[in-house]
């Protein structure tokens, strides 16, 4: 999927920045700088987004069919009648899929050192910290998605509309989000991927920015324990 | 020959229910699309609209302040600070508040007034090095504008040579007017291609696919009766982003209805031929969903919806002889804004029909090695 995006996307920057070049006869002259960036190098952005994209692919969007489909086949009220409790249920659910996140997320990252070459400025372990928050959210709304619809369509439908989509459109990964309109941008608030985002590319490009740190992280752990109770909730209900 | 047609007639009939009789499954049929248009035509936009920018501004003389509210004035720049120390410039750009800060060295007038080019520092947040690189570019337009008006008042020759650019078919170079019409597919593949590929899918997991096999059903029969009702499904998607397109947006519509509807109708075929295909591999819904899902994204990334198609590697772009998506967004957008003809686009109908013919009888064929 990398390779998908990052052909394209690169060439087209280029020439973008040559047809920007306009024809200049002083007297005031710009001499410009991209921090982070000094090449324009556009894998720079996009190896950290990938990151985003691949997690929310495995953690929303895999699993908003898991429990879902044990609904569809009734296998659900068989595991109903053991003495399995919710709390148990929703982690062995979870366990599998966090595993397959984490392989992805380190396969990203292998890419992103040795394909992409992008500098890791930031530590590895503050990077590790966002990613297993930020996949832990994503599972979270994955499994709400599907105790609440119990139909694998549906669940699908919604994890796409609901999680995929605006990972890539709204979280600040490809568009600029203050040129949003106001309420577009009051939308990706509520975003899990809009921090995600933050955070990923600020650990990789800019370092530990205290700052930015912590706000981003702060947000995303109060999402992953709010969507993991929450479901914990809706799954005890329904069991009863 | 009736026969066979009162039975797909009949299969229609039945995939019609299955889908639109649960009223959650008509609400995310239809819904997503309008949400999806909506939003991300009003957000899918590589313009820049605010530029948030702190300055730090070393000559405080007359002519740094004039080049200051030049940048004011522009509308697009945002003006957040005004530094006093460099260190303050890594705080602002590290943390995210601004995206560009403006140095004005201390000999700014001086050098202006001497006739002598004058530099001004832009340093930009590269994190997302495209944005940032738009924004430069906006500094360049402001900049010349400044340098215009300077030299006019100060009595110095302007350039000779002046470009006016005019952009047709989209006067204001809205990115709205490209990006909506190119949803009218995009929107659809999603959808259809999902829609399809989940169908077949969800009888093989529920049983009943078993039961539609001991039918006399034929194998094309199930093919067309699996077919139709999501091209019409499809169909009835892109008319409601092209009413969203034409009546919200109010995006002008300036080619035929009858070019329109006869590119989506092959786009259709090809996407419904693609869902089949997929679903004649897949065992299970999850199955299906995730090779439809990796069957979609490269098609969307690499349509020329977000980057341009001609700037694509060359492997790349003969690779994407097979993406439909590709040949409807050429079509829809000429269509809708160049109003071209059928004959124009034929080197978008024959991919889509060439397409459509293939996926289909390749699922059929499919179908029917797994019914043997």
């Amino acid at each position: 999927m990398q390779g998908y995006a990052q052909g394209p996307v690169a060439e087209w920057s280029a020439a973008r920045a040559g047809a920007d070049a306009l024809v200049s006869a002083g007297p005031v002259i710009v001499v410009d700088r991209m921090w982070f960036n000094e090449g324009n190098d556009s894998h720079y952005f996009l190896v950290p987004g990938l990151i985003v994209l691949v997690m929310t692919i495995i953690g929303a969007f895999l699993t908003a069919m898991v429990v879902a489909r044990e609904w569809e086949r009734g296998t659900l009220e068989a595991l109903f009648v053991t003495p399995m409790r919710a709390g148990e249920f929703l982690i062995s659910k979870l366990i599998p899929y966090f595993g397959l996140g984490m392989i992805g997320f380190v396969l990203c990252l292998l890419a992103g050192q040795f394909l992409f070459h992008v500098p890791l400025r930031g530590s590895l372990f503050l990077l590790c910290l966002a990613s297993i928050i930020y996949l832990l959210v994503a599972l979270g709304i994955g499994l709400l998605i599907s105790t609440l619809v119990k139909s694998q369509f549906l669940a699908s439908q919604l994890a796409m509309t609901l999680t995929f989509l605006p990972a890539m459109m709204l979280s600040g990964f490809l568009y600029d989000l203050r040129s949003m309109p106001v309420f577009i941008q009051a939308i990706t608030y509520a975003l899990p991927a809009r921090y995600a985002v933050a955070l990923m590319q600020t650990i990789y490009l800019a370092g530990n920015v205290g700052s930015v740190v912590r706000l981003n992280l702060g947000v995303l752990a109060a999402m992953a324990v709010a969507l993991l109770v929450l479901t914990r909730l809706v799954t005890r209900k329904q069991l009863s | 020959m009736r026969s066979s047609l009162l039975r797909i007639l009949a299969l229609i009939r039945k995939e019609f229910l299955a889908v639109l009789k649960d009223p959650r499954s008509r609400f995310i049929i239809f819904l997503p699309p309008i949400l999806q248009c909506l939003i991300f035509g009003y957000a899918a936009s590589f313009d820049l609209n605010s530029v948030p920018y702190a300055v730090f501004d070393q000559d405080h003389s007359a002519a740094s302040t004039a080049f200051i509210s030049h940048l004011d004035g522009s509308g697009i720049f945002r003006r957040q600070a005004n530094l006093d120390r460099a260190e303050d410039i890594s705080t602002w750009i590290n943390g995210s508040r601004v995206l560009l800060v403006i140095q004005i060295g201390q000999d700014f007038e001086r050098h202006l007034l001497a006739g002598e080019p004058a530099q001004v520092q832009v340093i930009a947040d590269g994190r997302n090095s495209n944005t940032a690189g738009t924004a430069l570019g906006y500094i360049r337009s402001v900049v010349e504008a400044f340098n215009a008006s300077w030299r006019a008042s100060h009595g110095q020759a302007s350039p000779t040579v002046r470009i006016v650019t005019r952009s047709w078919y989209n006067p204001n170079l809205d990115s709205r007017w490209s990006m909506i019409p190119s949803l009218i597919g995009t929107l659809t593949m999603m959808g259809t291609l999902m829609l399809t590929a989940m169908s077949v899918a969800r009888e093989r997991e529920q049983g009943t696919f078993d039961q539609l096999l001991v039918t006399p059903f034929r194998p094309f029969e199930i093919m067309i009766g699996k077919a139709v009702p999501n091209m019409i499904i499809g169909l009835t998607q892109s008319t409601t982003i092209l009413l969203i397109a034409q009546f919200w947006f109010h995006i002008p519509f300036a080619g035929s209805f009858v070019v329109l509807y006869a590119g989506l109708g092959l786009f259709l075929l090809a996407a419904v031929g693609l869902g089949l295909f997929v679903s004649s591999i897949a065992k299970t819904m999850q199955q299906a969903m995730l090779y439809a899902f990796l069957m979609v994204m490269p098609f969307a990334l690499l349509s020329g919806l977000n980057t341009p198609f001609t700037s694509m590697p060359a492997f790349l772009q003969s690779a994407m002889v097979i993406n439909p998506l590709r040949y409807a967004l050429d079509l829809t957008k000429r269509v809708y804004l160049e109003d071209a003809g059928f004959a124009q686009l034929l080197s978008d109908f024959l991919p889509l029909t060439i397409i459509g013919l293939v996926t289909l009888s390749g699922a059929a064929w499919l179908f029917r090695r797994r019914l043997t």
